[in-house]
């Protein structure tokens, strides 16, 4: 006897349909996988046997075919466990009739017959939705993943067991409530907040400038200077994630398995630190079936790099890419899959190697040729990228046992938020958000400069020894400041202060 | 290039030959009526070394004298790179460096020459000076270029570097390099050189092409700073910097050794104060040069005007606020407002940042 059912696989963030077909025939008792299944697919065979075994169901004595159609389509996971145990038990005749073909089954079987969560629910979940499923049932551990799919009734079981009483007209099973996300992220809450740095000033400013118009920062300055405090609060002024941007991020941290089963979607900002051991396929994205890199997990947040000095150059050099398309195409042999990239850049380092060239509480036992190696090693091509460059010292103790709070995360968020709404109507027409993704075109066309702001960059250029690419890097900044006080045009002021987020020492 | 007579290509071969100490081969060129001489007259030769029991090595030279191609390739090849040579024998030789007592016997050249028949002043300083003094020493060679003195320095980081830049516009900067004429060293600073040579400044060197610059050539070359100029201007050095062979040398040779002020507890100021205690004059502009050397520096230097914002900003950086967060707490200005106003201040050249971003007043 055939049944059908239906079931999901990942192909990068894209769920695919894969529809399990089990045939049961007379002959010797077999049981055969096709359909390219890879290795955790095929080790399912004895997942399913037990649990249907231990599910109060016969399995079938006969020789069992199960074809995962389409045929060429490299099937991963063990997601697929639930519909071939279904198909099986179905074909064996101990379902009854009912048709399984219109609801989307994902689990990973336990030999006990309970259902196990598996990666990347969302993705399928939202592949589904647009494939036109109207039903779904997923692992109770992954019920969260189901709440913000509007469009598809979602319903969660335990237990194969269960599932079978539910299909069978029996029993009932637990529909996913659905979650109003605006709810969600209007409460959100930052365990970092910018009131508890103390001092600081320039650096925060600077930081509010770089969250306003997405532009990449390094900060330089000695060992515990609090350059790692200030990076931790970037998330918490960042401008709030809409739905849209929350569910692509989920997707990924869904499809790299790095989603908590408690929340069930991304809603702050994600805040990655790579160790600077980490390979570059570790953050670009790669291995055999092309998984996500750190970087795409990153994406809609920030990407700290601690001690920027310390990566190697493979790694460093590996970002320019993203940075400048804003999406990654990670290839191997068995797959060619594009990831969202679209991060900000927060880097920090040290002035040279012992950390103290150019501070006023340490004093610098490096040789000029060791600090000019250690500024080279990040490359010149990558500091371009970097708009904002400042410097940060340890503040004094007088700073730190001040009793007055500073403003909070949520007020300088408020600004950033307003700021963020006039570059999206300014690029409306455009296929970029920020001004921090402007090129040439668009300078020319919304960064016109008056004739004061020209020599105003042409004195600075002079006497400070900027390059050309400079230039562009500035403008950016300085539309960015003159948005933040709701200015039309670029002024002198804005210019002088974005030329004073540079430093040439680095 | 143009054609050398024999007695230059004579000089020029004996100067070449690296084995030979720097005062056999002044002997055995002064002990010649005219340089061209040891090509056909080699008696002195061994008299000299016979006297001095090396007679193996006149044996060396006399082979080497006797095979005339041989002796126009050696000239030949110390010669590249430059675009003229001004052997110690020379009219055009300065006069400053010929008094003193150990004169390089050529000097390879790559630019304008005319630049050492003028007024001379060296400006010298460590690799790790700090920016303030940099922009300062910047500030100096500006203003005595633009008034007719010629700068002298080296190539390296630091106080090299910003008394190259300083001249760079007018091109009155002669830069002696440790190796021969085409290596710059350190090599970052290639594009600098070029730049100083396309608007017309000197490079001078004492060695042939293909002496590659070593550690213990810069001491060395340091007299040829200091035997150069007037005045010596030392922008800073640590206690052992290489700085401290050029004001030695300019205290040898007598000529005046000036220094920046520097403040307790800075390393790269050492030097200095060490000078100044043994009597170097401190200054902290090209006017103070220019009235210890008896000359008038003409052009007078633009008066800029500040904002009132500006103003206060640089009374609380001369009172000895340093940092931009302790400027914003002092003065009450609103942050954005300071950076683009101690930009305004640096650009009008009151102030000048460190690496720390720690601003100092530098007027």
């Amino acid at each position: 006897m055939l049944a059908k059912c239906t079931g999901f696989t990942l192909l990068g963030l894209a769920g695919e349909v894969v529809e399990v077909e089990v045939d049961t025939n007379n002959g010797l008792p077999a049981f055969d996988i096709v359909g390219l299944p890879d290795a955790a697919v095929k080790e399912s065979k004895e997942r399913v046997r037990s649990a249907i075994k231990n599910s109060g169901k016969k399995f079938p004595n006969h020789k069992i075919t199960v074809n995962l159609a389409p045929a060429d389509l490299k099937k991963e996971g063990a997601g697929l466990d639930l519909p071939i145990a279904l198909g099986i038990i179905k074909a064996s005749g101990q379902l009854g009739d009912s048709d399984l073909t219109d609801t989307v089954m994902i689990g990973e079987l336990s030999l006990d017959g309970s259902i196990r969560g598996v990666t990347g629910v969302l993705p399928m979940l939202i592949s589904a939705r647009e494939k036109g499923f109207k039903k779904a049932v997923i692992p109770f551990e992954n019920s969260k993943e189901g709440e913000y799919i509007s469009g598809v009734e979602v319903k969660t079981a335990k237990n194969l067991k269960e599932l079978c009483a539910y299909i069978e007209g029996v029993g009932q099973i637990t529909e996913v409530s659905k979650t109003d996300y605006n709810v969600i992220a209007e409460n959100t809450k930052y365990n970092d907040d910018i009131s508890y740095v103390k001092g600081q000033y320039v650096a925060k400013r600077a930081m509010e400038v770089a969250v306003s118009g997405n532009h990449n920062i390094i900060m330089v300055g000695p060992p515990g200077a609090g350059k790692t405090m200030l990076a931790k609060c970037i998330p918490s002024i960042m401008p709030d994630m809409s739905f849209e941007d929350a569910l692509e991020t989920t997707k990924i941290h869904s499809a790299a398995g790095k989603l908590s089963s408690e929340e069930g979607i991304v809603y702050r900002r994600p805040y990655v630190t790579p160790h600077h051991t980490a390979s570059s396929v570790s953050i670009i994205g790669g291995g055999t079936s092309a998984k996500p890199g750190i970087i795409s997990l990153a994406h809609n947040g920030v990407l700290y790099l601690d001690e920027m000095a310390e990566y190697p150059r493979s790694v460093l050099e590996s970002l320019r890419q993203p940075l400048e398309d804003r999406v990654i195409t990670v290839s191997r042999a068995k797959a060619t899959v594009k990831y969202p990239a679209s991060f900000m850049v927060v880097g920090s380092m040290n002035p040279c190697p012992c950390g103290y060239f150019g501070t006023k509480q340490g004093e610098c036992k490096c040789s000029f040729s060791q600090i000019s190696k250690y500024k080279a090693k990040v490359s010149g091509p990558l500091m371009d990228r970097m708009d904002i460059r400042i410097t940060v010292d340890s503040v004094k103790y007088a700073e730190l046992t001040e009793k007055t709070v500073g403003e909070s995360s949520e007020e300088v968020r408020k600004r950033v938020n307003r700021t963020r709404l006039i570059q999206r109507e300014r690029f409306k027409n455009d296929d970029i958000n920020t001004n921090a993704e402007m090129g040439e075109r668009h300078i020319n066309l919304y960064c016109k400069l008056s004739k004061e702001c020209e020599e105003v960059m042409e004195l600075a250029f002079n006497s400070l020894n900027m390059s050309a690419r400079a230039r562009s890097r500035i403008i950016k900044v300085a539309r960015t400041i003159a948005d933040m006080e709701l200015s039309e045009n670029i002024e002198p002021k804005h210019l002088l202060e974005a030329i004073g987020y540079r430093s040439e020492e680095i | 290039m143009r054609s050398l007579s024999n007695s230059e290509k004579a000089i020029i071969f004996l100067d070449g030959i690296e084995k030979l100490e720097y005062k056999h081969k002044k002997f055995i060129l002064d002990s010649y009526n005219s340089p061209e001489d040891i090509f056909a007259d080699n008696r002195l030769i061994d008299e000299y070394f016979n006297r001095i029991g090396k007679s193996e090595t006149a044996k060396q030279i006399k082979l080497l004298i006797k095979d005339s191609v041989a002796v126009e390739e050696i000239v030949e090849r110390a010669i590249r790179g430059s675009s003229d040579v001004i052997t110690y024998k020379d009219q055009r030789y300065p006069k400053e460096l010929i008094n003193t007592p150990t004169p390089p016997l050529c000097l390879y050249a790559v630019g304008n020459v005319d630049l050492l028949k003028e007024r001379k002043v060296g400006i010298v300083g460590s690799r790790k000076t700090l920016n303030q003094y940099a922009k300062l020493a910047e500030d100096i060679s500006k203003r005595l270029t633009e008034n007719g003195i010629v700068v002298v320095t080296g190539i390296a980081e630091g106080g090299d570097y910003a008394s190259i830049k300083g001249g760079l516009e007018s091109g009155r900067v002669i830069s002696v390099f440790a190796g021969d004429v085409v290596n710059v060293y350190p090599v970052r600073n290639r594009d600098l050189a070029s730049k100083l040579l396309a608007n017309g400044g000197l490079v001078l060197a004492e060695h042939p092409y293909g002496v590659v610059p070593r550690n213990y050539f810069y001491p060395i070359r340091n007299r040829i700073i200091a035997g150069l100029s007037q005045g010596v201007l030392i922008v800073s050095g640590e206690q052992t910097s290489g700085a401290r062979y050029t004001a030695d040398y300019a205290i040898d040779y007598g000529r005046e050794v000036f220094c920046l002020p520097y403040g307790l507890g800075v390393k790269s100021g050492e030097l200095c104060k060490k000078l100044v205690k043994n009597g170097a004059t401190m200054v902290e502009s090209a006017e103070e040069i220019a009235q210890c050397l008896n000359f008038e520096l003409n052009k007078k230097e633009e008066v800029i005007g500040l904002d009132e914002k500006e103003k206060a900003l640089y009374k609380l950086i001369k009172e000895g606020v340093s940092s931009t967060d302790e400027l914003a707490e002092k003065s009450g200005i609103p942050i954005y407002e300071i950076i683009s106003a101690l930009l305004t201040l640096e650009l009008k050249g009151f102030i000048a940042k460190d690496s720390g971003g720690n601003c100092s007043a530098i007027k």
